[in-house]
């Protein structure tokens, strides 16, 4: 059970090297803080068990349970890095931006403090620009949160903000270990064009986790408490008449209000949120089973300030997750079979009478079959073959607005990884996916006007869209160990997709990133 | 061989299990929740005046009514006629919070036959900001007979004329119609604008911010049945300094504030200022305000004043009003008494050079009766550009 770090210190690793890697396994990933359509497929750009080149995929990822923090294969390095994200194309969520480009500087740390104590620490510092962005002035949960604040102008968002956490993780004895964690963002995002909403947000994410640890099982449970704040504020108003704009506050999906000519308008949401998530392991001679459960529940508010305060509504999300993964490897290949579910659910509530106003839900269930092959010592091939099938629907329980949809998608990645002696590794991938969605239901339209075409035939049109998708990547990695470990990723993705209307758009994202593991301590 | 059997079964067990516990989370569209629902309205009226059109002294119910919901969140209209028993049941209703406005006209010759009267009688009623739900009662509505004001309110131009220049408001002027078959003098008429904060403090009195008498000695200005007279800010050709206003050169009285540097047309009669207490000029308001229009009686010689430096006027010396906004469902910001006005004119952005004008109700010969039902969401109709001194027919 000892385990030499690449710093050459010796350190007591809970889990032995070999399982780190015998159970690589794909998150699903789940961004929380922002909510997913879940009827995009979720597919990491390269094959399962190539994402270990860069992520040493362990429990601590699974469920991102604290308590298992020990098993952080970048202990004792200062990792700095820098990743950009370019995005651009006419084929996208029609309140979201046209072009993006973000950018994330970061520095952080796993460190050992005692035998028995490990503490993690991070920051970043994130800014993007969103160009081209209409009509809503928040920037979160757009896809969900029916309340919205936006006004008429068309055009340009940055966005400064900045992240940090911090857990620890202490082992009480061979089988038991618990964590904690803090994590904390703040950010404000100002549109450049008149009338200037800016937009705050400031989340606050604490974690505790639990972890028991057998010879040849683990399991682990981790809750994490949500709490998250947005707001906006229109403040600098200016009533000349040339280019006084008009507000829109959305409530529901589709009914907005409009305001002209007030001096401000100010509208804050605030979301809290519980996590429960159990995670375990076993090991049988033949097969590692993974497994996943999670739940989270959030419950958000809307509030408007302003000069004319008026009650907005609440609405609320739950997500279920589940996952279950079998692995087998040999010395020659590796293996596996893997089943995702993913449900989310949103409900909103009227903001007078609270009851329920609008419903809208998605599911997918994907299963994935995958594996490498150890063709020489240095070189390694990797491939994965992936299904899901999902269905979606929303109804509008005010105005009758309704649509069903069902799709499937398949996809295939390959990719090979080549080692040259101890310094140099390269890898590429390059994968292919193709979505096909078929809409069984849908209401006609209510109003012809054009808030409402961006509300719901819009984005409706977008889900609708069968989607093909191709991606590329490139990464080269230098190790200078004891010392430091160099990362350098370049990626490309392009996706088009044809709308019901024959019409097709496609959107390609470029991604670049430097990463230095600086074994310093 | 038959180990690796057992394990293979095994497995097969493991990966059916799972997913079988989530298929069942297939999204069904239900479509039986709408929130959308039936609602009953009664219209009943208790004056006089059903009672005696249907010989009846216990018939209340009131057929033949219009009812028209508005939704103060929702761009929906609801519109029906009250049936035989006074009540109608409109369809498909969206929960939220609506005004309701009643109207029900007897006409001079319905009137004539059963009543010792010779006009028509309009029934009207006004509920504002009623929240209706599914779970909603029915809505009674008592109406009450509204006696035409003899002279009215015909057009009001407040909105400001479009740039360039900007914030050109001085081309703002108040139109006023006979709408009786008499002559009417206006010496002692005044009109005022009203502030906003009393409607319900002191629902007696009307705190003005502005007050203007008409000049005259008493019988000066008489006002021909189907005659109009404008009223401007400012009496000059505006089409000089804004090409997008209006000509007011024409007008038959002007503000003037002698307290200012108020551009005085000498052509033009300027109406007596007795109250002014801010501004350049009577300026309406672009955004929000109410017009009165004020019979005042020859003791009307003194004035009170409230903290604020508000004229007071009582109620009873309204001959009619005009409350607007730009957001007409703000209901919550009245200012006038139902009464006065129930409803809000209006809805136009600021400087678009348009205004409001009262609808015609019908034509007898050359001459128009317009519509006065108290109620400028249902009088009133926003005209693309002034018509000083004419009647849109």
């Amino acid at each position: 059970m000892k385990r030499i770090n690449r710093n050459g210190g010796n350190w007591q690793c809970i889990a032995c090297p070999t399982m780190l890697f015998h159970f690589l396994f794909i998150v699903l990933f789940l961004d929380v803080c922002h909510g997913q359509d879940r009827m995009a497929p979720v597919i990491g750009d390269r094959p399962f068990f190539m994402d270990s080149v860069v992520h040493q995929v362990n429990l601590y990822d699974i469920g991102h349970n604290t308590a298992a923090l020990y098993e952080d294969s970048r202990t004792r390095a200062l990792r700095v890095g820098q990743f950009t994200d370019y995005s651009d194309g006419d084929y996208y969520w029609p309140l979201h931006a046209e072009t993006v480009i973000e950018q994330n500087y970061f520095a952080g740390t796993v460190y050992p403090l005692s035998e028995n104590d490990v503490f993690k620490g991070y920051f970043y510092y994130r800014r993007q620009n969103d160009h081209n962005v209409q009509w809503v002035d928040q920037s979160r949960w757009l896809q969900s949160n029916p309340f919205l604040l936006g006004d008429s102008s068309r055009g340009d968002f940055t966005l400064n903000g900045i992240h940090w956490g911090g857990e620890w993780a202490r082992r009480v004895n061979q089988h038991w270990l618990f964590g904690l964690g803090v994590h904390y963002s703040v950010g404000q995002r100002l549109k450049k064009v008149f009338p200037k909403p800016l937009n705050k947000y400031r989340d606050l994410n604490l974690t505790a986790g639990v972890m028991y640890r057998a010879d040849r099982w683990q399991v682990g449970f981790n809750y994490r408490y949500f709490n998250q704040q947005e707001k906006v504020e229109i403040s600098r108003y200016n009533l000349n008449q040339d280019i006084t704009p008009v507000i829109y506050k959305f409530r529901y999906t589709d009914l907005p209000e409009i305001r002209r000519g007030q001096t401000s308008e100010e509208r804050q949401l605030d979301r809290i949120g519980h996590e429960a998530s159990g995670q375990w392991l076993w090991k049988t001679s033949f097969v590692h089973w993974l497994g996943h459960l999670r739940y989270a529940v959030f419950t958000a508010g809307t509030r408007d300030g302003g000069i004319q305060k008026e009650k907005e509504g609440d609405w609320d999300t739950h997500l279920y997750n589940a996952a279950l993964i079998m692995i087998k490897q040999t010395t020659e290949w590796k293996g596996y079979l893997s089943y995702h579910f993913a449900r989310d659910a949103h409900t909103a509530y009227h903001p007078l009478f609270q009851f329920l106003i609008m419903e809208k839900a998605a599911s997918r269930h994907q299963f994935t079959l995958g594996g490498q092959l150890n063709v020489t010592k240095n070189c390694k091939l990797f491939t994965d073959l992936l299904y899901w099938y999902h269905g979606a629907f929303k109804e509008d329980l005010m105005l009758n607005n309704f649509w069903q949809l069902k799709g499937h998608g398949y996809g295939l990645k390959g990719g090979m990884l080549y080692t040259w002696g101890n310094r140099w590794q390269a890898a590429a991938w390059m994968g292919t996916a193709v979505l096909d969605n078929q809409c069984q239901k849908r209401s006609e339209n209510i109003y012809e006007r054009t808030y409402f075409n961006l509300l719901y035939r819009d984005p409706l049109n977008y889900y609708l869209a069968d989607t093909q998708r191709y991606n590329l990547g490139l990464q080269i990695t230098y190790k200078y160990l004891p010392v430091l470990e160099t990362h350098l990723l370049l990626s490309a993705q392009t996706i088009s997709g044809e709308e019901p209307s024959a019409l097709t758009k496609s959107r390609v994202t470029l991604n670049g990133q430097v990463i230095i593991d600086l074994f310093i301590f | 061989m038959r180990r690796l059997t057992n394990k293979l079964v095994k497995i097969g067990i493991y990966i059916v299990a799972l997913p079988g516990l989530f298929l069942f989370c297939k999204e069904k569209l239900t479509q039986t929740d709408s929130r959308q629902f039936t609602l009953q309205v009664t219209v009943q009226d208790t004056s006089f005046v059903t009672r005696s059109i249907f010989e009846d002294s216990s018939h209340t119910a009131v057929p033949g009514a219009r009812v028209k919901l508005m939704s103060l969140h929702h761009d929906l209209i609801y519109e029906a006629v009250t049936e035989s028993e006074g009540s109608v049941w409109l369809k498909n209703i969206v929960p939220g919070m609506y005004n309701c406005t009643v109207t029900k006209l007897y006409t001079r010759d319905t009137v004539k036959k059963y009543l010792p009267l010779d006009q028509d009688i309009s029934l009207s009623a006004s509920m504002s900001a009623i929240p209706l739900e599914q779970s909603g009662e029915p809505i009674r509505v008592t109406v009450e007979p509204i006696f035409s004001s003899n002279v009215v309110i015909s057009e009001i131009y407040y909105n400001g004329a479009p740039s360039p220049p900007a914030y050109y408001f001085h081309d703002q002027f108040t139109e006023l119609y006979n709408n009786s078959d008499e002559i009417i003098y206006l010496d002692q008429y005044a009109i005022g604008d009203v502030a906003y904060g009393y409607r319900e403090d002191d629902p007696h009195m009307l705190h003005c911010i502005h007050l203007y008498q008409f000049p005259g000695q008493g019988m000066d200005y008489p006002l021909y049945p189907g005659e109009m007279i404008v009223v401007a800010q400012d009496a000059v050709d505006h089409l000089e300094y804004n090409t997008r206003s209006v000509d007011l050169s024409a007008a038959d009285f002007e503000y003037y504030n002698h307290l200012s540097s108020d551009i005085d047309n000498h052509n033009v009669p300027n109406m007596v200022q007795l109250h002014h207490k801010y501004g350049h000029d009577f300026l309406y308001s672009v955004f929000n305000d109410a017009v009165v229009l004020f019979e005042l009686t020859a003791a009307d010689t003194t004035w009170t004043y409230d903290s604020f430096n508000h004229v007071l006027v009582p109620v009873e010396r309204v001959v009619d009003g005009v409350e607007y906004r730009e957001i007409t469902t703000q209901y919550q910001y009245k200012r006038l008494p139902d009464k006065i006005d129930s409803g809000i004119g209006g809805g136009i952005p600021a400087y678009k050079g348009k205004s409001i004008i009262r609808k015609v109700f019908r034509q007898t010969g050359s001459k128009f009766i317009l519509m006065d039902n108290n109620n400028s969401s249902v009088d009133f109709k926003v005209s693309d550009q002034p018509t000083p001194a004419k009647i849109d027919g």
